[in-house]
């Protein structure tokens, strides 16, 4: 049990630093949005006009947005499923206790350090649609990939980018999630017969819920906020609005364009998303989520 | 019975070998996978225009050419921007752990009324991403004056529910009868923090700074909002200027500046990996 001294101003002292800017950059701001994502300014900007909803329902019926949020949806997709698939792939068939694993872990991991404008320039000249390695390697079986030209190319280059950054992460994750199975399991498993096929979908899959959750949330959320300077430095949302990603457009709105209600109600569309991905990892890691004891 | 044993056990050591020898091969494998583009990227970085765009793909330059790091250093005023790098991520991490460890501390030790209330709503304010708080605060800071300055690139970032979260569970963990003996010889909360609570938890503290200075060296979108000079702008923001000469710069350009940009950062990832990858592995870190 602590006792603690109890004491009438410092805690307050103490706290202030932290709960001023909290409060004049964080909370207040971020109520500011929500308020003005529900007025209008006047073509002169002199006046704020309350709209309600006008526009919310504005931005789900026009297509730049709709295409960015299928763009944004594309992206986490692929960061996400391509992400976790190939990292817990890697991690299953490099699952060894051994001494040298340490070297790896830190071949792998090192681009987390990285900025995700520095993996956008990398992977820009990777697959630069003239001299670009890959592109030259992918060409030879016909594929032709071209990111400042062709939509696709674009949107794959830019996903590629972003799941690289993140993969040695994921690794590290599930490489430490499976090690930390209970081996007794996995082993009656193996004496009653199971394939590895069952084995992994029956036995190490579920067990490892945990951690794929985990690596979900964190993957979304990266594929949701992070994308903004692998775009800026590279595609600038292009060709046309190819890879225009969802915080890529607030930015163009709010500070291109300066239309503040709208890229207000953008801002409040990112907040459902994070608070629902939130509400998502309390109540599903608390039910359903295996934890090994 | 004997013969059968002896093979089965022999087929588990070849079973145990072939799976050993999988595990290199698949590690080296992705180890390749994720780091051949930052060796194709110091590789370009010393090639010449020519070699740039050769098919197949030149691997080591025939000649290091160094020139390519003087050219960008000058097309771009580089100085600058490490010297705001500089003064931004340190001003901005030495504040927030400042800040972070006054008010952990005042959440861990200290008795107060609606405590645990207040925790809370802290906690909460991480679900709401900064994001929406980027219109509103442009706004603020073009009141304050504060546009294209440090005070502006660093003030609005230097708190941190995490922070505050990570140095209260550590400050937790301190025994109660260290407080309790200095409490003895008279001492008050302040010297109490500074003498035993921060370095007690000095380790979670280092790695706390290291995540801080990954997350401020690279911070992107807010200095580039506030940001509207080039003798103001950051590493990161630099390079764009770089990237924008791209009729006069080559790609090889590009990835000398890109270097410069992610050097120091590299560089003290690799230093302190040890502390950075088991703070990642405590999972308290946002991707």
């Amino acid at each position: 049990m602590h006792t603690r001294f109890p004491n009438k101003f410092l805690p307050y002292i103490l706290l202030s630093p932290s709960i001023v800017i909290v409060l004049i950059f964080f909370v207040v701001p971020s109520l500011q949005s929500i308020q003005q994502s529900v007025y209008r300014s006047n073509i002169s900007g002199t006046r704020q006009i309350f709209v309600g909803l006008r526009n919310y329902e504005q931005l789900f019926s026009t297509p730049e947005y709709l295409n960015s949020l299928q763009v944004t949806a594309l992206f986490a997709l692929f960061v996400v499923g391509v992400g976790l698939a190939l990292s817990l792939f890697i991690a299953l068939v490099a699952n060894q206790r051994y001494a040298g694993f340490t070297i790896y872990r830190t071949l792998l991991i090192w681009p987390y350090a990285l900025s995700p404008n520095i993996a956008g320039v990398i992977w820009g000249l990777m697959l630069e649609p003239t001299i670009g390695m890959l592109t030259n390697a992918v060409g030879f079986v016909g594929i032709h990939l071209n990111w400042r030209g062709d939509a696709a190319s674009a949107l794959l280059f830019i996903a590629m980018a972003a799941t690289w950054k993140m993969l040695g992460y994921n690794i590290i994750f599930f490489l430490a999630g499976i090690q930390g199975l209970p081996r007794e399991i996995l082993e009656a498993s193996e004496v009653d017969g199971a394939n590895q096929w069952t084995k992994f979908w029956k036995i190490t899959f579920p067990l490892l819920s945990p951690t794929t959750f985990f690596l979900f949330i964190m993957n979304t959320l990266y594929a949701f906020f992070e994308g903004f300077g692998l775009i800026h430095v590279t595609t600038s949302g292009g060709p046309g609005y190819a890879t225009d990603l969802m915080v890529y457009k607030l930015y163009r709105d709010g500070f291109i364009a300066m239309n503040t209600g709208f890229a207000a109600a953008q801002s409040v569309v990112l907040l459902l998303i994070v608070a629902s991905l939130t509400f998502l990892q309390f109540r599903y890691a608390g039910r359903h989520v295996y934890y090994g004891g | 019975m004997l013969a059968s044993k002896s093979i089965s056990h022999s087929q588990v050591v070849i079973q145990r070998l072939v799976s050993r020898v999988t595990s290199h091969a698949v590690l080296i494998f992705a180890s390749i996978i994720i780091g051949l583009p930052f060796f194709w990227m110091i590789s370009t970085s010393f090639k010449s225009d020519v070699e740039v765009g050769l098919f197949p793909p030149v691997w080591i330059p025939a000649e290091l050419l160094w020139e390519n790091y003087a050219r960008v250093w000058t097309a771009a005023p580089f100085e600058m921007f490490y010297i705001n790098s500089v003064i931004t991520t340190l001003a901005g991490l030495i504040l927030e752990v400042i800040i972070g460890a006054m008010s952990a501390y005042a959440f861990a030790r200290i008795e107060f009324p609606h405590r645990d209330a207040l925790f809370l709503v802290v906690l909460a304010t991480m679900m709401i991403p900064g994001e929406m708080a980027l219109v509103p605060n442009y706004l603020t800071l073009r009141n304050l004056g504060w546009i294209n300055t440090y005070q502006g690139i660093v003030i609005p970032y230097v708190s941190s529910a995490f922070g505050c979260f990570l140095l209260r569970q550590a400050f937790l963990s301190i025994p109660q009868d260290l407080f309790d003996a200095a409490r003895m010889d008279g001492a008050g909360h302040l010297r109490m923090l500074v003498g035993i609570a921060l370095p007690m938890v000095r380790p979670v503290v280092a790695t706390f700074a290291l995540f801080l200075f990954i997350a401020k060296w690279n911070a992107y979108l807010w200095p580039l909002i506030v940001t509207n000079t080039w003798n103001m702008r950051t590493l990161p923001i630099g390079l764009m200027m770089v990237r924008e000469a791209e009729g006069t710069l080559g790609w090889q350009h590009v990835m000398a500046a890109s270097l410069l940009v992610l050097l120091p950062v590299l560089v003290v990832f690799f230093l302190a990996q040890r502390q950075i990858i088991e703070g990642i592995a405590r999972g308290a870190v946002k991707g």
